[in-house]
């Protein structure tokens, strides 16, 4: 079986943002084949912690531990996908849905890409991925229908990265799904081996487990709606500010197959590390 | 608007200005008499300019809905008063059928863009009011006539298999109104109470059994063994014996006998009654199977159940069936789509990828096979294959309704098939 290039898994990152001072240190993304990178979110409670350094990380590629790298961000251009549930209450006027995405093309850095999914019974790519700042002509955003939750994160998860560029995953969503031919165990198989870092906004309801299973598999979580699409967005990109990039060359293990990946701070407290549960190596 | 003078613009020059400021103020186009246009609007239909009419009759927006509505109701009944007594029942049939058109064009041809879901509940509401007063013009008659039998037809595909409205064809509670519950008629009930032998209606009541359980199950993938369907009836049985305990809706007293079934037994009950339903459903779907113009759809459901009990052969076989003969593309890229899913299930993976392709070769670009086979692909690492499928979905809007929706709430819908048939006995 073909594996896929870990080139792909260079793809992996962030950036969007501006850099705090303690991430200054940090080295500059190196595109590499045989480079692998990891999103990593560290809370103390539901806290972001922030200045941690490399030496305070630990990671394990299949058990053995790796000498990591501390990525700069600033360096890692982002893609960012919308992936917006139209048939819950997330969206009920079309004209503030595009005011919404003018506003979260304005939050993004030159040489970022915004692209916007938007989805009911039918998933529509409304806008496609593009740099921003982006032309947002206004279109119609149905809201009727059933709601083709799994699809559409499936679809989106399956995009695969740019080398050299992060991909961050936005989704709206009450999570309520009653369309999609995906089940939930798909949901989880394919967020494992996802390039796409996912994010959920909940705008409704209970979180359920195969929401955050997913979410977590990729490193993102599920995040419950506090306000509107773009005020929702720009606090996932606040809380991605504060995550790490590590990178390292793996050593001391075969380079195809599944890699289960293991992060850890390795400093006093108690902390919940947010990381991806692995990738497959080519 | 609460500054603008328009007694001061009626009394000036400005005349004609403070007409149009006014009729926009109440979402009304100026027009002469909505009550000629409703007849001028049926003669046309009557006439046979099917489309025309029913385009010029179009609301533009949820407001003016209500208002046509109103008209209808108001005018049609004259209108049909007015004609000769051998026209009676010919022109309460056009007007059955001129309703039963507009709401059709309104809701699933396009209607306008951007509604809120407010205004969607808002539309489907009135939208079942117009229906349902057709419904009653038609029923008032004393025997039940051919074009009235194609009418029932074409609005129970309507109602069931594309606006998905489930309460409406079955009846139920319909919500609370002045504190009181409110129940709705089911539409099915006056479609069979008028036409008791038509196949059509024991399959769509039929049907009620099968709506979302199907689609649930075989989207994930729960099979049931004999085994374990034997467990959740026993399990069933027990939390029927403690319902009907004296203490039944008590606060449960120290005696084991009224402890209260846990969270666990409730769940197995309801999926032992859901199954249950199912297999009663099955004996009414196969007693369905010698009417020929009925026999692919009902071998999707037998072949979605069969799946569903954990007979992965049977559901083949009746898959295979649709493959060789259906005229219908929505039932002929539901039984190959169907046939990837049991293989899927069943492990046979090469077997899944040619199922969906095929229905994709029906249906090209459907979001279910889309999605169904880049999920395989990707995870068997074919992922250039994957992308390369959603792509071309999004590239484009879908040619049609992705079937599987339609296999959610029921089945394929034949409206066109049956207004076609309508209009050609009005001519």
């Amino acid at each position: 079986v073909k594996r896929p290039s870990l080139a792909f898994l260079a793809a992996l990152l962030l950036a969007a943002l501006p850099v705090d001072s303690s991430q200054e240190q940090r080295l500059v993304f190196r595109a590499r084949a045989d480079l692998v990178v990891v999103d990593v979110s560290v809370f103390a409670g539901d806290t972001p912690v922030g200045g941690l350094t490399a030496t305070d990380f630990q990671l394990s590629d299949n058990g053995v531990p790796q000498r990591i790298e501390l990525v700069s961000t600033d360096a890692v251009p982002a893609d960012v996908s919308l992936v917006v549930d139209t048939s819950a209450s997330v969206v009920n006027d079309t004209r503030r849905f595009w005011e919404e995405v003018r506003r979260i093309s304005g939050m993004l850095r030159p040489g970022d890409r915004l692209g916007v999914t938007t989805f009911a019974t039918q998933i529509r790519q409304v806008l496609p991925m593009a740099p921003v700042p982006i032309e947002v002509t206004s279109g119609p955003i149905s809201a009727v229908g059933h709601s083709a939750v799994f699809d559409a994160l499936v679809q989106a998860m399956l995009r695969p990265g740019v080398p050299d560029r992060r991909r961050l995953i936005v989704a709206f969503t009450d999570g309520l799904d009653n369309r999609s031919v995906s089940d939930p165990a798909r949901l989880v198989e394919v967020a494992v081996r996802s390039d796409g870092l996912l994010n959920i906004v909940l705008t409704a309801g209970r979180a359920q487990r195969v929401l955050s299973d997913a979410a977590h598999a990729t490193g993102g979580e599920v995040l419950r709606s506090t306000g509107g699409v773009a005020e929702m967005s720009q606090k996932v990109l606040d809380r991605l500010q504060r995550s790490y990039l590590l990178q390292y060359v793996p050593e001391g293990v075969p380079r195809s197959g599944w890699h289960e990946l293991r992060v850890t701070v390795a400093k006093p407290g108690t902390f919940t590390v947010r990381a991806r549960r692995g990738y497959f190596g080519g | 608007v609460g500054n603008l003078n328009i007694a001061g613009l009626l009394t000036s020059r400005g005349t004609s200005l403070a007409w149009l400021v006014l009729a926009l103020l109440l979402g009304h186009q100026p027009q002469a008499n909505p009550t000629d246009d409703v007849r001028e609007l049926l003669d046309s239909y009557a006439r046979g300019n099917f489309d025309a009419a029913v385009h010029a009759a179009l609301p533009p927006g949820p407001r003016r809905l209500k208002a046509l509505r109103s008209e209808l109701e108001h005018t049609a009944s004259t209108w049909i008063r007015d004609a000769s007594s051998d026209n009676v029942h010919r022109r309460r049939v056009v007007v059955a059928a001129f309703v039963l058109e507009v709401a059709h064009a309104f809701l699933i041809d396009g209607g306008p863009p951007g509604l809120s879901r407010n205004e969607s509940l808002e539309v489907r509401r009135q939208l079942q009011g117009m229906i349902e007063w057709a419904c009653d013009l038609l029923r008032r008659e004393g025997r039940p006539t051919p074009l009235e039998r194609l009418w029932f037809l074409a609005s129970l595909e309507f109602i069931a298999r594309e606006m998905g409205d489930f309460r409406f064809v079955h009846g139920g509670r319909g919500g609370i109104v002045n504190d009181m519950p409110v129940t709705v008629p089911g539409h099915l009930a006056h479609a069979r109470r008028r036409f008791p032998d038509e196949p059509r209606f024991r399959l769509i009541a039929a049907e009620r059994s099968t709506l979302y359980v199907e689609g649930r199950m075989v989207k994930n993938g729960r099979t049931v063994t004999d085994a374990e369907y034997a467990d959740l009836q026993k399990r069933a049985a027990a939390v029927r014996s403690w319902q009907r305990l004296p203490s039944f809706g008590l606060p449960t007293t120290t005696g084991r006998a009224t402890a209260r079934p846990g969270l666990a037994e409730l769940t197995a009950a309801n999926e032992a009654r859901v199954l249950a339903g199912l297999k009663q459903a099955a004996e009414e779907l196969r007693s369905l199977e010698a009417t020929e113009s009925l026999r692919e759809e009902v071998h999707l459901h037998l072949g979605a159940i069969a799946m569903i009990f954990s007979q992965p052969d049977g559901a083949r076989r009746y898959f295979d069936n649709i493959e060789r003969s259906t005229a219908s593309r929505c039932v002929a890229y539901l039984g190959r789509f169907l046939r990837g899913r049991v293989d899927e299930l069943d492990g046979r993976l090469p077997d899944a990828e040619r199922g969906y392709r095929a229905a994709l070769r029906i249906v090209p670009r459907a979001q279910s096979a889309t999605t169904a086979l880049a999920g395989l692909l990707w995870l068997n690492d074919r992922r250039s294959e994957a992308i390369a499928l959603i792509d071309d979905q999004l590239s484009e809007e879908a040619v049609m309704t992705d079937p599987w929706a339609s296999f959610l709430t029921g089945g394929c819908s034949e409206w066109p098939t049956f207004i076609a048939a309508l209009r050609a006995g009005l001519q």
